[in-house]
């Protein structure tokens, strides 16, 4: 019988549900001057790594690790004002503020629970390079994995002021960290209405839900 | 029924839910219209529904075969993966020519001969052992990028999950670019090899995303929006062949960060 070509389509689609497939892998520049806007990273991932992906750290130890981390080594009020997108300007003072504290106690609760998964990783950043402008790095790096399989590529945005660095993106095989977060809190504004409010509220039902989490088991690690 | 009938029916079904429901009405206000316009996604609600489908489908029946799939050994995992790598490098072979990228073309064709052959149909990855490492995945719909067609709105397909039209019309084309499709004299021995294919390919794509996609979707507070996000930009990522990664800071971070009515100007202005 006559089957179209759609037919075609799809099947030959991969019978995946919700993302692309992580697997591709850009090849990395290896760049002998990492300069001191890399060799602060290198710092900070090693340093990362390994107060993070200690075996059996409890939940808890894990996030406030992490926090520490976060605090010192981003740019947080830049992050936050990012992932608001156009709504930014709209919020009141107060809403600012409520949406910054929640949003960096949410950051803690999500991202260091990524680090579960993880133990025995080496990190290595590759490459740096400064915008035109001269304020602005990106730094190349990876992490080898302990099984052996393909290194997961980081690469990292990051700003210079008075001397210090801060950064303010991380992107992960092409996904940048920030743009997600900025994405999905938009679509939360919006479904609500276009009031920053409806953010906060989400923001504080889940940072609750999560915050119980912290009396649970220890660091994964496999 | 014959299964190449239920899947043309299948295939019909889904058009016409997507092209006939509702679509979400463009705003009226300028930014908010902007946005609309970058979010591009005017069947949202039907999309929505669909996606819902699909998680409990995946709920159900991917995430459980991809968990019994992930206790399989490792030696055994890489050996599948590696025969549905080189089972689709023909396609991969035609789409990095399109594209006019000859060194991958060259990547790709060496290690198809390598694997296909010493490899025993890509059970085992010689060619990587010998130094010639470099897999990638080409389909048309990136060749269609590299052309300058836009990828169009975001759809979610059921089953299959997020598309664009672009995408879609890739995978038509690379149907007729794929030469096993034409070794198969019947179009439901046909239609089995794509199911057992595209089956594999999916719970072996699923399995390597268990921990990431359960955490993603704990942080999340509208996972289709962040699905949505994450979708687009691996496949943009792919289309550049992950050659954003090398490139310079853009000015689009700061640009959008609002200078003049932020409330913590000294951490950002120099």
């Amino acid at each position: 019988m006559n089957v179209s070509p759609l037919s075609r389509w799809l099947l030959l689609c991969a019978v995946f549900v919700a993302v692309g497939p992580i697997s591709s892998i850009s090849s990395v520049r290896a760049d002998g001057s990492i300069g001191p806007a890399g060799a602060f990273i290198q710092d900070f991932g090693d340093r990362a790594i390994n107060a993070l992906t200690e075996e059996g750290l409890p939940t808890k130890e894990l996030r406030s690790r992490f926090g520490k981390l976060y605090e010192e080594g981003f740019d947080s009020p830049a992050i936050g004002r990012f992932v608001l997108g156009r709504y930014w300007k709209k919020a009141s003072k107060e809403e600012r503020k409520k949406f910054q504290d929640l949003f960096n106690t949410f950051v803690v609760q999500t991202y260091a629970a990524k680090f579960r998964h993880y133990g025995g990783e080496t990190f290595m950043v590759t490459g740096s390079r400064q915008s035109a402008g001269g304020s602005t790095f990106v730094i190349s790096s990876k992490v080898e994995q302990p099984g052996g399989g393909p290194p997961i590529v980081l690469s990292w945005r990051v700003s210079e002021s008075d001397d210090a660095y801060k950064i303010y993106d991380i992107t992960v095989e092409g996904v940048s960290m920030v743009v997600t977060q900025r994405s999905e809190f938009t679509s939360v504004i919006r479904s609500g209405g276009g009031k920053v409010e409806a953010l906060i509220d989400a923001l504080r039902d889940k940072t609750t839900k999560l915050a119980s989490k912290e009396s649970e088991g220890g660091n994964v690690n496999n | 029924m014959k299964v190449s009938h239920f899947i043309g029916n299948l295939a019909r079904i889904t058009l016409v839910t997507l092209f006939v429901t509702a679509c979400a009405t463009p705003p009226e206000d300028p930014e908010a219209l902007a946005e609309y316009e970058e979010i591009n996604d005017p069947l949202e609600p039907t999309n929505r529904k669909i996606f819902a489908l699909n998680q409990g489908l995946d709920r159900f029946l991917f995430k459980p075969l991809a968990q019994g799939y992930a206790l399989l050994p490792d030696p055994v995992r890489d050996s599948i993966g590696g025969m549905v790598e080189n089972v689709s490098a023909p396609v991969n072979l035609a789409n990095d020519l399109l594209q006019g990228e000859f060194s991958r073309a060259g990547v790709t064709l060496k290690r198809f001969a390598i694997n296909s052959t010493v490899g025993i149909g890509g059970m085992f990855d010689v060619a990587s052992r010998m130094g010639m490492e470099g897999h990638h995945s080409e389909d048309f719909g990136q060749t269609l990028a590299v052309w300058g067609s836009p990828a169009g709105p975001y759809v979610v397909i059921p089953v299959f999950g997020p598309s664009s039209p672009r995408a879609i019309t890739g995978k038509v084309a690379d149907s007729f670019l794929d030469p096993w499709s034409y070794i198969f004299a019947d179009e439901d021995a046909k239609i089995e090899y794509w199911l057992i294919r595209g089956g594999i390919e999916g719970i072996d794509e699923r399995a390597r995303v268990l921990n990431v996609l359960d955490d993603i979707e704990e942080g999340s507070l509208d996972f289709y929006a962040t699905v949505r996000s994450l979708y687009r930009q691996r496949r943009e990522s792919e289309i550049e062949n992950g050659e954003q990664e090398e490139g310079m800071p853009g000015p689009s971070f700061m640009s959008q960060v609002d200078y003049s009515t932020s409330t913590d100007k000294a951490s950002l202005v120099h």
